[in-house]
């Protein structure tokens, strides 16, 4: 008989931000035929991790015993361009354009996670070789694999809206459609 | 602790069955075509599904039910463990010929 505890919500939970991300989302076929177990949740949140964003990388630092996942997606380089268009135009510098400092708030609060051993980091800088990425760091410590794809889910939903936001105003200056 | 076990088994009979734990705030799909199937000992897929027909906060709400579920059940274990420990008394008058 399957155990009903907490676990077992949250194996539904992480595939539940999948699917209103994605319904045709790789990681819910994968797990179509599983029987529901709690004991899954690590293991399904951990391969829902590269179902949000258009590329994922992933890397492990053996010295740091450090997971790093790296996010690149068009939504993301597409804003980061915006803003340097934006500030090019207005003549301000990036730590002035409140476009970038929305966005890193709306990303703060979208990857906050209960959970004292993990990091993320944002590259914006859209003319570094290796592209604009998000990046995420977790260390030894971290058990909270579960936080991840809501997480991620809400990080993207940042980029979308807000990228919509600057081309409104972009569109409002212009004239443009 | 005393109990006379023909007035618990009248009392028992005259309580009119309801539910234990309020289930309103609970969505429907989730407690009908979910949980109770799990609880009926059926083994459901995630292929079975449907995650249309709920949102994530349902999910926080159902598993918040289940807890608070376990706990009625912990303290009915607790009395029925109470009246199977104690131990029988005869009864003061004759009870049969």
């Amino acid at each position: 008989m399957t155990d009903i505890n907490d676990y077992l919500w949250e194996t539904i939970y992480v595939l539940k931000s999948v699917y209103d991300h994605d319904p045709d989302a790789p990681v819910l076929n994968m797990y179509r035929d599983s029987v529901i177990d709690g004991d899954y949740v690590g293991e399904i949140a951990y391969n829902s991790i590269n179902q949000f964003f258009a590329d994922t990388r992933e890397y492990y630092d053996e010295e740091k015993e450090l997971d790093i996942h790296v996010f690149f997606d068009p939504v993301i380089t597409e804003f980061w361009k915006l803003c340097d268009e934006y500030e090019e135009r207005r003549r301000i510098r990036p730590e002035d354009d409140t476009f970038r400092k929305d966005m890193c708030r709306a990303l703060d609060a979208a990857l906050y996670i209960p959970d004292y051993s993990y990091d993320f980091r944002l590259y914006s800088d859209t003319k570094h070789k290796n592209g604009c990425r998000l990046v995420l760091l977790c260390y030894c410590e971290f058990c909270g694999y579960h936080y991840i794809p809501e997480a991620l889910s809400e990080a993207c939903d940042c980029f979308v809206f807000h990228t919509k936001q600057i081309k409104r105003r972009w569109r409002r200056w212009t004239g443009r459609k | 602790m005393q109990v006379d076990l023909n007035v618990l088994r009248q009392k028992l009979k005259e309580t009119p069955q309801e539910e234990t734990v309020d289930s309103t705030e609970v969505n429907p799909y989730l407690l009908n075509e979910v949980l109770r199937p799990l609880l009926a000992g059926k083994e459901l897929r995630y292929g079975d599904i449907d995650y249309s027909r709920f949102e994530a906060d349902d999910l926080r709400m159902i598993s918040h039910y289940c807890d608070i579920r376990d706990r009625v059940i912990c303290r009915l274990y607790e009395l029925v463990g109470g009246i199977a420990d104690s131990a029988p008394s005869a009864c003061s008058g004759r009870a049969f010929c």
